[in-house]
């Protein structure tokens, strides 16, 4: 469980509203449980005061002429077959007792024996009043004064069993706590599904904002957008227009890099071009002497030689760039070769701007990785550092193979980047690809990041003590399609 | 015939038997049974008088209104010259009974000394057995009943006597001993709650009576052949059956002497 899962604020909604109803119900149930119930309880003990007066009443009419001779064989005899009551009250327990609270008979002899004082009975009952009743001891208490003639003779007590009241009040709240428990589970189960309904929507939004994370973002479907409420119809609608605008950055963008690899090109073009005509000037000098010396053995040998050396360098040059541009064509695997002609490419670069190149390949054997893409990541690399590393300071490529991942870094000794080009190149935030940029580098870090994410790998970029940069790449040689699915 | 004879007054008339609930357990199939042998055995209609105590029912006796009564020792030998023996049942064998104090199951008692301070039950203040005993008992000893007990009541019926020890409403009670023990047999649920602590000697068994001046007559005569001849009927041995009794004898006045020697001494020693 996570964290924040603990944290009510953050629980779903679906979740949220029927737990809100649930407790809600909760609430209610109490307080219409306790009215209930406490009416019931009024209504229970009226009912009972009601028959209690109406037994009593009855028992002192017949007992009223017995105690009055003191005849405790008549009064016990009555008494003993009045003690059995209907309507569930069980069998009561009468104590009669004299105009000084001595007892003439009891239903139970053995619980008040004939001449005992009861004086103790009346203690319990507050003022007039005739009935307690002892929920503990699911019992109620009742008296009866015995008057005859305007003059107090006796009285007469009666304990009834009443648990049968406070097994129908139990029964009551079990009724009520069951029914009130089915209307809440009801009723969170219709909150939930009319939640989940009404939310709807909003997965359908969520969905194709996760599609578009990978690639171009998906419009909603017209449908859809007709079959939502005004609300979220509104939603997606707009949706659906920015959907369309990140879908035209994306095409945008990706013209604006391939200008970029295009203007690239064209200045690794005039490096080259440059290249060539080195050697040209040399090339026409020799012939021009083998026009003129050429029947000399040793002039004829030497210019041979320097022509053939001008015109191998020439082929170098022509082979690396052919290489380059010659990406996806023919997917193969990479080689140590194909960093090592990258060499070739930047020199002009290099040499313009009297930078030390520091070139530390490592790599031996085959890598099971595209060599168009890899070539691509560290030609726009190295064409980065060069552009940012100041006149006569020196950059460095280190490649090498580390545990499963192939480890290309970059040192440079510029300005360090900063916080725009980092985020773009280290894929920090998931964010379109930069249409401006104040050095024009950006597009190529952003193509650099892409082409590095399709591969699995990461970027991460240090700054050095002394300034400048090291960007290292690091690339899974596990197949790729494993990885994708982690990811 | 009946245009010829047209019938007498007197033969109009019921013959009228009393009983009381002192002895009898109101047990309305005995009563049914025992008025329909009764009036089948006689030839004539009989009326059964049911009253609530001994004294009821020996008045009307004495004054007329019954022909006869299933009366106790006590009122026979208390009006032994106004009254006439018609029969004497048998039980066991024997036309006599016993007296007992009974006390609940439990109490150490056995005699009545021991039950001094007690809420005692009588039965009938004209009861030999359920009141007349103790009664002499103590007054042997000089003390009378309001004196040695802490409270007397009587319960007009020897059932209730077993009844009132039996949940206590009474400490200790005089009792007949006939009843206690057909009890024992029909109620043994009560009964087994009390138990005897003094038992007297044999006296004669609560008999039949009728008046002098009505002991020659046709009807008394019916009635004793009836009483005697009850085992050898039907419907005479299913009363005998739910009486426990074995049936009923002439009898001699003189079985009641010893209830006559405790009015005497009663009578002395107030």
């Amino acid at each position: 469980m996570k964290a924040s899962s603990l944290d009510p604020r953050r629980w779903s909604l679906a979740f949220k509203a029927p737990l809100f109803v649930a407790a809600f119900m909760l609430v209610v149930s109490i307080v219409m449980t306790n009215a209930v119930l406490s009416r019931l309880r009024e209504t229970q003990e009226r009912h009972l005061s009601a028959l209690s007066t109406i037994y009593l009443n009855g028992l002192a009419a017949t007992l009223i002429p017995h105690v009055l001779r003191d005849d405790i064989w008549e009064i016990f005899d009555a008494i003993d077959r009045g003690a059995s009551l209907e309507a569930g009250f069980g069998r009561a327990t009468i104590v009669v007792v004299d105009a000084k609270g001595q007892t003439l008979a009891a239903s139970v002899p053995k619980l008040a024996p004939v001449l005992s004082q009861q004086v103790g009975r009346d203690q319990a009952f507050q003022g007039d009043s005739s009935l307690i009743v002892d929920i503990d001891k699911a019992r109620a208490f009742a008296r009866r004064s015995l008057i005859y003639q305007g003059r107090r003779i006796g009285a007469i007590y009666v304990d009834y069993d009443v648990s049968h009241l406070l097994r129908e009040r139990a029964d009551v709240l079990r009724t009520l706590i069951g029914t009130n428990a089915a209307i809440a589970v009801f009723l969170a189960a219709f909150g939930y599904w009319v939640i989940r309904w009404m939310l709807g929507p909003l997965r359908t939004l969520t969905r194709h904002l996760d599609l578009g994370v990978a690639g171009t973002v998906q419009p909603i479907p017209a449908h859809a957008v007709a079959a939502s409420t005004q609300e979220f119809g509104r939603l997606f609608r707009r949706f659906n227009v920015m959907a369309e605008a990140v879908n035209d950055r994306e095409v945008i963008a990706k013209e604006l890099a391939n200008e970029e690899r295009l203007a690239s090109l064209g200045r690794l073009a005039s490096g080259m071009a440059h290249e060539i005509n080195n050697p040209l000037g040399g090339l026409f000098n020799a012939i021009d002497t083998l026009k003129r010396h050429g029947d000399k053995p040793n002039v004829r040998s030497s210019s041979l030689d320097l022509i053939e050396r001008g015109l191998k360098g020439i082929r170098d040059v022509v082979r690396s760039a052919l290489t380059v541009y010659r990406a996806d064509r023919n997917p193969r695997n990479l080689v140590t070769a194909d960093l090592d002609d990258l060499k070739l490419l930047i020199r002009p670069e290099i040499e313009r701007r009297s930078l030390r190149l520091d070139w530390r390949n490592h790599l031996e054997a085959d890598l099971p990785l595209p060599a168009s893409a890899i070539r691509q990541v560290v030609l726009n690399l190295l064409l980065n550092a060069i552009q940012v590393s100041s006149l006569g300071s020196q950059v460095r490529l280190e490649a090498a193979v580390v545990g499963g991942d192939l480890v290309i870094e970059v040192l440079d000794c510029g300005p360090g980047f900063d916080e725009e080009a980092r985020s773009v190149l280290t894929g920090e935030a998931d964010r379109p690809p930069p249409i401006h940029s104040r050095t024009g580098s950006g597009l190529g870090l952003w193509m650099t990041h892409r082409l590095v994410h399709d591969l699995n790998g990461r970027t991460v970029i240090d700054t050095q003590l002394d300034g400048g940069s090291l960007v290292r790449v690091v690339i899974p040689l596990t197949p790729a399609e494993e990885l994708r699915d982690v990811a | 015939m009946v245009t010829a004879h047209p019938p007498t007054v007197r033969a109009a008339q019921p013959f009228r038997f009393g009983l009381t609930p002192v002895f009898l357990n109101s047990d309305l199939d005995l009563l049914e049974a025992l008025q329909k042998y009764l009036s089948a055995a006689m030839g004539t209609e009989v009326q059964l008088v049911l009253k609530r105590t001994y004294q009821e029912i020996t008045s009307q006796l004495l004054s007329g209104l019954l022909d006869a009564a299933w009366i106790c020792g006590f009122p026979f030998v208390a009006y032994r010259r106004e009254l006439e023996l018609v029969a004497v049942p048998i039980w066991r064998g024997k036309t006599t009974y016993q007296s007992y104090l009974i006390v609940s199951e439990g109490r150490e008692a056995s005699t009545i000394s021991d039950l001094r301070g007690d809420i005692h039950a009588f039965s009938d203040p004209d009861s030999n057995s359920g009141y007349l005993v103790t009664r002499a008992l103590l007054a042997e000893n000089g003390v009378k009943p309001q004196d040695f007990f802490q409270r007397t009541f009587f319960t007009y019926g020897h059932r209730n006597v077993v009844r009132a020890v039996a949940a206590g409403l009474a400490q200790s009670g005089s009792v007949d001993g006939y009843v206690w023990e057909v009890m024992t047999e029909t109620e043994a649920a009560l009964t087994r709650q009390t138990r005897p602590a003094w038992r007297s000697d044999w006296m004669g068994f609560p008999p039949i009576a009728t008046a002098r001046e009505n002991a020659s007559s046709n009807n008394i005569a019916r009635l004793r052949q009836a009483l005697w001849g009850m085992p050898q009927d039907r419907v005479g041995r299913e009363v005998l059956n739910l009486l426990r009794l074995d049936g009923f004898a002439p009898g001699d006045p003189s079985l009641f002497d010893s209830i006559a020697s405790r009015v005497d001494l009663v009578r002395t020693l107030g």
